[in-house]
Formats: structure tokens, C-alpha cells, sequence
């Protein structure tokens, strides 16, 4: 009886040992690896979440093609974040533990990012996030290098990177080129803007702009017309939406309705190529930024946009572009250095310049493991007569000209 | 002056608003004494099948609404018969069922229609331009239809034979069954009404907001104020409060932030329970 006690507890501390010290594949030898395995996280359901998968699938159907690394076919493996941070902690347990992945790339949402950093330590698993926008994602990697220097992130922070671009649009197009000095800003109260719209305001201000509405609203606000009424009567000349999870229809709906000022800066549902459909047409007018545009950011761009148009029937969304560049660039590392040690492809992707379909020249800041300074642009496009998708700024990659709402008269 | 206009228009539109979702809402629960935790899920079914109509299948705007109303208000009637009746008596039950039955709806329009929005045409398009406040069609339509709606259903119920059973079961079930008055189908009608209330509501707010799985939520917890506040079962508590509540979030919306009407909300049903706990116009407790 004692000796059966005693067994029962030896299987329980080795039960609980075995769930403590899971199984995994990441820092395999690559030598002795059949196929490299790479884990794509996003939420299937949602365009942002399809955008990734879909970018990850063409880019390894592409390597595959061309002969695999070193002879070696890359294996896709999906996990479904839903978009909320604990199913993304599921999903990347899945991939990590269970399709024994060598490296990790995706997800949208920041807050699902925070949630699943604190793992990649454990897992020693490199993860190339690919559609998440806070700094603080960043941040942590420069504070605690050793614990998250598994991190990368090729898409662009909103605090700093997207902040100034937004800035800079602002100022060179809005005021100096259509002369609009008084500005509105709208944000949504989440995460990704808590110190872009403020920083944003300031800059505004700095260069001398006029922020005569501000307010940052919260996400599940579905009525807006007593807001762009409150726009209206402060007499705004442009409004600066800064708007990702809260409801862009109705917002967008609103803003005509009510005949405001026009309107330009970043919906991350407006990115979509089936936004002029979903809004029946309302979204005419309207201006954001695009992390990727059927324009010439590099001579990669317009053949990638084509060929993914051709293969899933849609346009690429904000995530396609650095999610299609990501798995290359992890490629490109895993390739040179002939290695599936994370040290190896950290080391590689701290030193990597790629020549991508966002940017000719992407490369990560050595200490915090973001994008380099510089190397991004963020094509501003309006959606314009028939559901046309045009990039009106910055000039050197214009597809048509600015045109005002239907109803604004400067 | 135009701020002024401006509250009161979108006032008006969003009291109207509320008056017809709440007008159901305590119409189900004075009658059969039930608390319909998927009255949302009939304005959700409501916007959703105008779009299936109008936007999908591309059948006439006037056609489409009145086959979405009829619709939810089917739903209403089949909810009722199988899920409330059998345990009518149970509250807890009641509770427990309308709410599951809010989320599996919430489920199927996820599955069928993704989890995006979708919009909706306008019924109308064009507006009208009172001082420098621009109203559409739509809002104007919404509001129109939203009166229009209650006052046929107030002339009903004090009006008409099966008007007057609804007012009768609701104010003495004995007596109402002892003048032969039948509840059951008393019960079975007042909820395909309460049904169609919301599904109007959700037909016309669609083309103004969209549709989108979730939305249920949102009017249930206006619905839920609003007869706190006006009193549990009055008609006309409710409109009264309906109104006021649409006037005095559109008046913080717009003067203060977007962020507070909820809030006027919460303060307004601490208040009344402090001060007046059985609403505006609720009846003492015998």
C-alpha cells in the first residue's frame, strides 16, 4: 500500500514535470530537421488575422518553389489568436508545443502580443510580430534584452513611427499643400494611441496647426453624430481619425451624414479593399494610411499585390505586406546562418537589411528590436468615385490626386 | 442656437428610439410578468433580416421592412411557444433561457454574416436642413415610424377587443380568465408584438449605425434603464423616460464627450431607486 502511495506520487511529480518542461521543437538541429516549421498566429475570422495567414502561405508556397532552404521545404502551421489574448496564448501554446514550429510570426493586436511575449523566453522561440503596433512590445525588449530578444516586429509602432508620419502629413499636406490650419482629432481610446494622439496634438501645435477638437472616445461608442456635430460647430477644416478596433462603419456613416470637414488619417478597417462595399459607398472621401498600396514602394509591391489579388481574391490588407516580408526575412537568416538556433537567427535578423515589398532596406534597431528609423513609408490613400482606392500623398508614389468630399467647400 | 437644434434633434432621435425598444420590452414584462433577456436579440434579428431583404436579395425598401418586421415577430411567437412557456412560471428560467438564446442568435449571425458590420441602404436619402443642423431622411424616417409605431400600439390596447384582453390579463389575470379571456394566447400575441417593436427598432436604426453580431446588447441595456426609471410595466413610464434619457445623453454626448452617456445612464437608475424606487410612473407595490 505504501509502495502504491509512494508510485502515485512519483507519476504526479512527473506529470507535473512533463507539463513544466513541454516538448518542443524550436533551436532543433537544423541538419537533422526534415522541414522548417513556422508558425503563423492571427485571427482567422477577421481580414487583418486572413491577411497574415494568407501572406504567410504564399510566401512559403513561393521558397517552397524555388527549392526550399538548403533543400529543406518550409511547413505552414496556423494558429487562431480570435483576437483576444488569452485565445493567443492557446493558439501559440499549440504551435509551439504541438507542431513543434522553429519560429513564430504574426498577430494582430497589440494587447495579444503583451500577452504572449512573457512566453517566448520560455520556449526560446523567435517570434517576428507582424501586425501589432504599441511600443511597449519594443520597449520591453530594450529594458530586459535577455529576457525578450526573441522579439522582432517589422510592422511600424504607432507611439513614434506612425505618430510622426501622421505629423508629417499633417503638416506638409493638410496645412502647407490644401492650407487647412484647424484640425480636429478623434482617437479611439485603445492601447496602440495612449501616447499617439497626444503626441500627435503637440506636434500639431508645434508646427503651428490649430487642434480645436480633440477627444478620445471609447471603442464601443456607436453613435457619433453628436461628435461630428461638435466638430462641425468648432469649425474644424480636417479631421484626424485615428481609429482600429472601435466601429468604423457607423463612424464613417456619421461623418457623411453630418457633412463634416474631410477627413484623413488612419482606419484600420477603412485599409480593407471591401470597406467602399461594407459602408455602401459612405467612406467616399475619406483618407487613411496604408501600410501597403498597389503602388511602386519597391519593384516587389505591384507583382506581390497582383499575384495575391490572383490567389485569394482579395486585395492584401495592412498585415499582408509585413507578414509576406517577415517569413522571407526569417528565411533569409534561417538560409544563411544554416540554423534553427534562435541565437543564430537573432543574431541574423539583428544584422539583416532586406530588400522587402514594403521597403528596399528593412533592418531592426539592435537594442529594442523595432523597425530602423526611416525605413518605412505609409502610402495615404483615399477612397475616391466607384470604390477607388488612390494614393494621394506622399508624391513619389501619387496614383491620382486629392479630391474633396462631395459636400466640402474650403 | 444651433447646439440647441442640434441636441434636440438627435435627442428626439434616440428617444424615439429607445421608446419603441422599451415599449416592448415593458409590454412583455407587464402582461406575462417575464424579463425577455432576448428582446436585443429581436432589434439584432430585426437588422439583420432588412439587410438579408433589402441589401442582399435586393427586394423593394417598404417590402424588405415589413418582411423583416413580420419575421421578428414570428421569432417572437416561436420563442415564446417553445422556450418561455413551458417554464413561464420559473423567473430564474426565464432568465436563464432569453439570455442563451440572445447569444446563440448572436452565434448564427456571426457564423452567416461574419464578424464585421454591415451596412445597410438608406430607406431615403436626402435631408433636411433646419438652421445649420443637417438632418437625413433616414433619422427622419426613424423618428416618424418610431411614434407612429407606439401610438398604433397604444390605440390597439385601448381600442380594440384583443387590445383590451392585453390590458386586461396585465391588470388581473383572474378576472381577465373569468371573462373568458384566454392567456395563453394573450401571452403568444403580446410577445410577437413585443418581437415586432424591437425588430422595427432594429430595421430602422441599421441604415444609421449597420449590423453588426453584438448589437443586441446595446439596446437591452437601454431597454433595461428605461423601465427602471420610467417604472416596471407603465407604457407610459416608459416613453417618458425613453425620452428624457435620449435628450440628456445627446446633450452630455455633445457637449461634454461621447464617452458619458452611458453614465448619465447609471446615475439616472441610482437615483430613481434612491429616491423613487418604483420609477416615474410605476405603481406603488400593494
Amino acid at each position: 500500500m505504501k509502495r502504491k502511495g509512494f508510485l502515485t506520487v512519483l507519476g504526479m511529480v512527473f506529470l507535473l514535470a512533463l507539463s513544466t518542461q513541454p516538448s518542443q521543437a524550436a533551436n532543433r538541429d537544423f541538419d537533422k530537421a526534415k522541414t522548417i516549421r513556422i508558425g503563423s498566429l492571427g485571427p482567422v475570422q477577421l481580414p487583418q488575422g486572413q491577411g497574415i495567414h494568407n501572406a504567410a502561405k504564399m510566401a512559403v508556397e513561393e521558397i517552397n518553389e524555388a527549392g526550399g532552404i538548403h533543400g529543406k521545404k518550409l511547413e505552414l502551421f496556423v494558429g487562431d489568436t480570435e483576437g483576444k489574448p488569452e485565445k493567443g496564448i492557446t493558439a501559440m501554446k499549440k504551435l509551439v508545443l504541438e507542431d513543434k514550429v522553429d519560429v513564430l510570426i504574426g498577430c494582430y493586436s497589440s494587447g495579444v502580443a503583451l500577452a504572449i511575449q512573457p512566453y517566448l523566453p520560455q520556449y526560446q522561440i523567435v517570434y517576428m510580430a507582424t501586425g501589432t503596433a504599441s511600443i511597449d512590445l519594443t520597449n520591453n525588449v530594450k529594458k530586459e534584452y535577455e529576457k525578450y530578444k526573441y522579439f522582432f516586429r517589422n510592422m511600424i509602432n504607432s507611439d513614434i513611427r506612425q505618430q510622426k508620419w501622421a505629423a508629417k502629413f499633417l503638416v506638409e499636406f493638410v496645412h502647407k499643400k490644401l492650407g487647412y490650419k484647424k484640425i480636429a482629432i478623434l482617437a479611439e481610446n485603445a492601447k496602440w494611441v495612449h501616447q499617439y494622439a497626444p503626441a500627435l496634438k503637440k506636434d500639431l501645435e508645434d508646427a503651428g496647426l490649430e487642434v480645436v477638437f480633440y477627444e478620445m472616445f471609447d471603442v464601443d461608442v456607436k453613435d457619433f453624430s453628436p461628435t461630428f456635430a461638435a466638430i462641425r460647430g468648432k469649425g474644424a477644416q480636417w479631421i484626424a481619425q485615428i481609429v482600429s478596433h472601435a466601429a468604423s462603419i457607423p463612424l464613417v456613416k456619421a461623418w457623411q451624414d453630418s457633412q463634416s470637414a474631410p477627413m484623413g488619417l488612419c482606419d484600420v478597417q477603412g485599409m480593407d479593399s471591401k470597406f467602399w462595399e461594407m459602408t455602401g459607398g459612405k467612406c467616399l472621401g475619406e483618407i487613411t494610411y496604408n501600410f501597403i498600396a498597389r503602388a511602386p514602394l519597391t519593384e516587389k509591391t505591384i507583382p506581390m499585390w497582383d499575384k495575391y489579388v490572383k490567389l485569394f481574391g482579395t486585395n492584401p490588407v495592412y498585415t499582408t505586406g509585413f507578414t509576406y516580408d517577415g517569413v522571407y526575412m526569417l528565411a533569409e537568416v534561417i538560409r544563411q546562418k544554416k540554423s534553427l538556433k534562435s541565437k543564430d537567427i537573432i543574431d541574423g535578423l539583428e544584422k539583416i537589411s532586406y530588400k522587402g515589398v514594403l521597403h528596399p532596406e528593412i533592418g531592426f534597431d539592435k537594442e529594442s528590436h523595432d523597425l530602423l528609423e526611416g525605413r518605412y513609408v505609409m502610402p495615404m490613400v483615399q477612397w475616391q468615385e466607384g470604390g477607388k482606392q488612390v494614393v494621394v500623398w506622399p508624391e513619389q508614389f501619387k496614383t491620382g490626386d486629392f479630391t474633396p468630399p462631395p459636400w466640402w467647400k474650403k | 442656437m444651433s447646439t440647441l437644434l442640434d441636441i434636440l434633434v438627435l435627442g428626439t432621435l434616440w428617444g424615439s428610439l429607445y421608446t419603441l425598444i422599451s415599449v416592448g420590452f415593458t409590454l412583455i414584462f407587464g402582461v406575462a410578468g417575464i424579463i425577455n433577456l432576448a428582446h436585443g436579440a429581436f432589434y439584432m434579428l430585426g437588422a439583420y433580416l432588412g439587410y438579408t431583404f433589402m441589401s442582399l436579395l435586393g427586394i423593394h425598401v417598404v417590402l424588405s421592412a415589413a418582411m423583416a418586421i413580420v419575421g421578428t415577430s414570428l421569432a417572437g411567437a416561436v420563442v415564446e411557444r417553445l422556450f418561455i412557456k413551458p417554464m413561464r412560471q420559473n423567473h430564474a428560467y426565464v432568465l436563464l433561457i432569453t439570455l442563451a438564446l440572445a447569444l446563440l442568435f448572436q452565434e448564427i449571425m456571426y457564423v452567416f454574416f461574419g464578424p464585421h458590420g454591415k451596412a445597410v441602404q438608406d430607406f431615403l436619402t436626402g435631408e433636411l436642413l433646419l438652421g445649420n443642423v443637417r438632418v437625413t431622411y433616414q433619422k427622419l424616417l426613424t423618428m416618424v415610424v418610431s411614434w407612429i409605431s407606439v401610438a398604433a400600439l397604444w390605440v390597439f390596447i385601448k381600442t380594440t377587443r384583443t387590445g383590451k384582453s392585453i390590458s386586461a390579463v396585465a391588470q388581473n389575470l383572474d378576472a381577465a380568465v373569468l371573462v373568458g379571456i384566454q392567456p395563453e394566447k394573450v401571452y403568444l400575441l403580446t410577445m410577437g408584438i413585443s418581437a415586432a417593436l424591437a425588430g422595427t427598432a432594429g430595421v430602422l436604426i441599421a441604415p444609421i449605425l449597420e449590423a453588426v453580431p453584438g448589437m443586441w446588447a446595446f439596446p437591452l441595456f437601454k431597454a433595461f434603464a428605461v423601465v427602471i426609471i420610467g417604472g416596471l410595466g407603465s407604457l407610459e413610464g416608459a416613453i417618458l423616460s425613453a425620452m428624457l434619457l435620449g435628450y440628456a445623453e445627446t446633450l452630455v454626448s455633445r457637449l461634454v464627450s461621447a464617452n458619458y452617456p452611458d453614465m448619465v445612464y447609471l446615475v439616472a437608475i441610482i437615483l430613481i431607486l434612491v429616491l423613487r424606487p418604483r420609477g416615474l410612473m410605476g405603481r406603488r407595490a400593494q
